[in-house]
C-alpha cells in the first residue's frame, strides 16, 4: 500500500473526526431524547 | 491542500462546481447556501403567518368587549402566534444564518453533514403544516399557551396529538441542525482557525448548539408525558391520580429558560460582528465576550423556576432562583459594556445593519432590566401573568432577536447577492420598526403594572387607552415589515455591484470570498495570513 500524501491523510483524518463527533453527539442526543421517554414509561408502569 | 475530497463534500455534485437546477436544486439540496436560503425563506413566511395572528390579537384587544374572535379562537391565536414565532420564525432564521455563514467564516467548503442538513430542514414544513392544520380540526388549535400547562392543555380536541407530534418534529429538526453545527465547527475549521480566532457569531452558535442538544429532549419528554396522560391513562400531571401539575412547569421551564438563550445568543454574535465593522475598531474584550456567552449558557440551566415563583415553592428555592437569575445580569452587562466600549472613540457610521444593532443594544437592555424586575420574588408576585411579562419578553425577542436577525440580513445580504440593497428604504424600514415597536410594546408595561392579565380576549374599561395605543403601534409595525421582503427581493434582482468587502470596516473570512460567493465556499482552505487578517478582534 503506498503511503498517503499529506493532503489525503489530512482529509481522511478530518473525515474520521466528522464521523466520530457526529456519532458521539447523535448518541448523546438519542440517549437524552429516548431516555426521557423510556424513564417516563418506566415510572408510569411502577 | 484541497478540501473537495472531504466527507463534508462527499456528494454527487461536489467534485465539480456543478449546480443542480430547477426544483431538484431545492428538494435535494445539500449545499449550505441553498439550505440556508430555504431556512431563511421559511422563517420569513412563518414570521408573516405568526405576525398575522398577532394582528388578530391586537384587533380583538383594540377595545373592551368581544369584537371579532370567540375566546377559544383567541386563545388559539396567542398559542399559535408564540409557537410560530419561536419555532417557525426565530429558530429557523438562526439556523439559516448559521448555514450561510458558519462554513464561510471558519474556512470550510460546506456543512459537515450535508444530507442531514437537507433532512433537518425538510422536517420543518411538514411540522408546521401539521401545527397549522390543528386550526381546522374539531376542537380547534392548541389554546393552552405555548407553555402547554396541564390541565388546560389536556382539554384540547383532535388538534392536541397533532400539536405534540409537530413539536416532536421541530425538536428533532433542531437537534439534527445543532449536531451539524457542532460537527462543522469542531472538524472543518481551516488550519490556523483556532477556537479563539473564530468570529463571535460562530462562537455563540457553537454554544447555542450545545444548549439545543441538551434541552430539546426535555421538551420532548414533557410533551410525551402530556400525550400519555391524555391517551394512555397515566397521571403524571393529574393530582387525582397521584401526579402533580406543577411538575410539568418544572420540566417545561428546565427546557424553556435555556430556550430563551437559544433565541438570543446568536443575536449577541451578530451584534458583535456588526458593531466593530461600523465603528472601524476591533471588538473590545473578545475573550471576555466568549466567556460571558458560556457563562450565560451555564446559568440558563439553574434559573428555570423564576418563571413559576407563584406556585408556592420553599423560601430557599425562591432565594436560590432569584439570586441565580440576577447573576445573569453580570455576563450580560459585560457584553453591553464591551459593545459600548467598542464604539467609544470609533469612527462610527450608521448604515442599516448598525442602526439595527444600536436599536438592539438599547431596547434589548430595556427587556433585560424588566427581566431583573421580574426576578425579584415579591415584585414578581405582582407582575406574574400580567401584561408586564408580555412587554418584557417581547422587548427581548422583537427588538432583541428579530432586530438582530434583520441587522444580520442587512449586513450579509450584499455578500449573498453581490448587490447592494436600497439603503434608503432599509433605513425607512429601521425607523418605522423602531418607532412602532415601542408604541406597540412600551404601553404594555403600564397595562401590566395596572393589573391587566395576559391571555384574555376582553378587559376592564380602564385598560382601554393603552390597549388602543398598543394596537395602533402593532398595526403600524406589522405593515412596515412588508418593506423587508420587498428590499430583499429588489436586491436579489439587481443593484449596485459590490466587491468582496461590502463594508469597508468588515473583517472576517467571508469578506475574502467573491460576492456572491462561489457555490462551494472554500474549496481550498484560506491561508494563515487571511485568517489572521480576518481575526482582527
Amino acid at each position: 500500500m503506498s503511503a498517503a500524501t499529506p493532503a489525503v491523510s489530512d482529509s481522511r483524518q478530518r473525515q474520521r473526526g466528522v464521523r466520530r463527533t457526529a456519532w458521539l453527539l447523535g448518541i448523546v442526543a438519542a440517549i437524552f431524547y429516548f431516555g426521557f421517554i423510556v424513564m417516563m414509561v418506566w415510572r408510569a408502569t411502577r | 491542500m484541497a478540501y473537495n475530497d472531504h466527507a463534508a463534500t462527499d456528494h454527487d455534485h461536489d467534485a465539480h462546481d456543478h449546480k443542480p437546477h430547477g426544483w431538484r436544486r431545492w428538494v435535494y439540496a445539500t449545499n449550505h447556501k441553498d439550505i440556508g436560503t430555504m431556512y431563511l425563506v421559511f422563517a420569513g413566511i412563518s414570521f408573516f403567518i405568526g405576525g398575522s395572528m398577532a394582528m388578530l390579537i391586537r384587533l380583538e384587544l383594540f377595545k373592551p368587549g368581544m369584537q371579532f374572535l370567540d375566546p377559544q379562537f383567541f386563545n388559539s391565536m396567542t398559542t399559535m402566534h408564540a409557537l410560530e414565532m419561536i419555532f417557525g420564525a426565530v429558530m429557523p432564521a438562526w439556523t439559516g444564518l448559521a448555514n450561510w455563514m458558519i462554513p464561510m467564516q471558519v474556512g470550510a467548503p460546506d456543512m459537515a453533514l450535508p444530507r442531514l442538513n437537507n433532512f433537518s430542514f425538510w422536517i420543518l414544513p411538514f411540522a408546521f403544516t401539521l401545527l397549522l392544520a390543528t386550526l381546522f380540526v374539531p376542537g380547534g388549535g392548541p389554546a393552552g399557551g405555548w407553555t402547554m400547562y396541564p390541565p388546560l392543555m389536556l382539554q384540547g380536541g383532535a388538534g392536541f396529538p397533532m400539536t405534540i407530534f409537530a413539536i416532536h418534529m421541530m425538536g428533532i429538526s433542531s437537534i439534527l441542525g445543532a449536531i451539524n453545527v457542532v460537527v462543522t465547527i469542531m472538524n472543518l475549521r481551516a488550519p490556523g482557525m483556532t477556537l479563539l480566532r473564530m468570529p463571535l457569531f460562530v462562537w455563540t452558535w457553537l454554544i447555542t448548539a450545545y444548549l439545543l442538544i441538551a434541552v430539546m429532549p426535555v421538551l420532548a419528554g414533557a410533551v410525551t408525558m402530556l400525550l400519555t396522560d391524555h391517551f394512555f391513562g397515566t397521571t403524571f400531571f393529574t393530582a387525582a391520580g397521584g401526579g402533580d401539575p406543577v411538575m410539568f412547569q418544572h420540566i417545561f421551564w428546565f427546557f424553556g429558560h435555556p430556550e430563551v438563550y437559544i433565541l438570543i445568543l446568536p443575536a449577541f454574535g451578530i451584534v458583535s460582528e456588526i458593531i466593530p465593522t461600523f465603528s472601524r475598531k476591533p471588538l473590545f474584550g473578545y475573550e471576555a465576550m466568549v466567556y460571558a456567552t458560556a457563562s450565560i449558557a451555564f446559568l440558563s440551566f439553574i434559573v428555570w423556576a423564576h418563571h413559576m415563583f407563584t406556585v408556592g415553592m420553599p423560601l430557599a428555592g425562591q432565594l436560590f432562583f432569584m439570586l441565580s437569575t440576577m447573576l445573569i445580569a453580570i455576563p450580560t452587562g459585560v457584553k453591553v459594556f464591551n459593545w459600548t466600549a467598542t464604539m467609544y472613540r470609533g469612527s462610527l457610521s450608521f448604515e442599516p445593519p448598525m442602526l439595527f444593532a444600536l436599536s438592539f443594544l438599547f431596547l434589548f437592555t430595556i427587556g433585560g432590566l424588566s427581566g431583573l424586575m421580574l426576578a425579584i420574588v415579591p415584585a414578581d408576585y405582582q407582575y406574574q401573568d400580567t401584561y408586564f411579562v408580555v412587554a418584557h419578553f417581547h422587548y427581548v425577542l422583537v427588538p432583541g432577536a428579530i432586530f438582530a436577525i434583520m441587522g444580520g440580513v442587512y449586513y450579509w445580504l450584499p455578500k449573498w447577492t453581490g448587490n447592494m440593497y436600497d439603503q434608503t428604504l432599509a433605513k425607512w424600514h429601521f425607523w418605522l420598526s423602531t418607532i412602532f415597536v415601542n408604541v406597540l410594546f412600551f404601553p404594555q408595561h403600564f397595562l401590566g403594572l395596572a393589573g391587566m392579565p395576559r391571555r384574555i380576549p376582553d378587559y376592564a374599561v380602564q385598560f382601554t387607552d393603552w390597549n388602543q395605543v398598543s394596537s395602533i403601534g402593532g398595526f403600524a409595525f406589522g405593515l412596515s415589515q412588508f418593506l423587508f421582503p420587498y428590499i430583499i427581493w429588489k436586491c436579489v434582482r439587481g443593484g449596485q455591484r459590490i466587491g468582496n468587502r461590502a463594508w469597508e470596516g468588515a473583517h472576517g473570512l467571508e469578506w475574502e470570498l467573491p460576492s456572491p460567493p462561489p457555490f462551494h465556499s472554500w474549496t481550498d482552505p484560506p491561508s494563515d495570513a487571511l485568517i489572521q487578517r480576518g481575526a482582527a478582534h
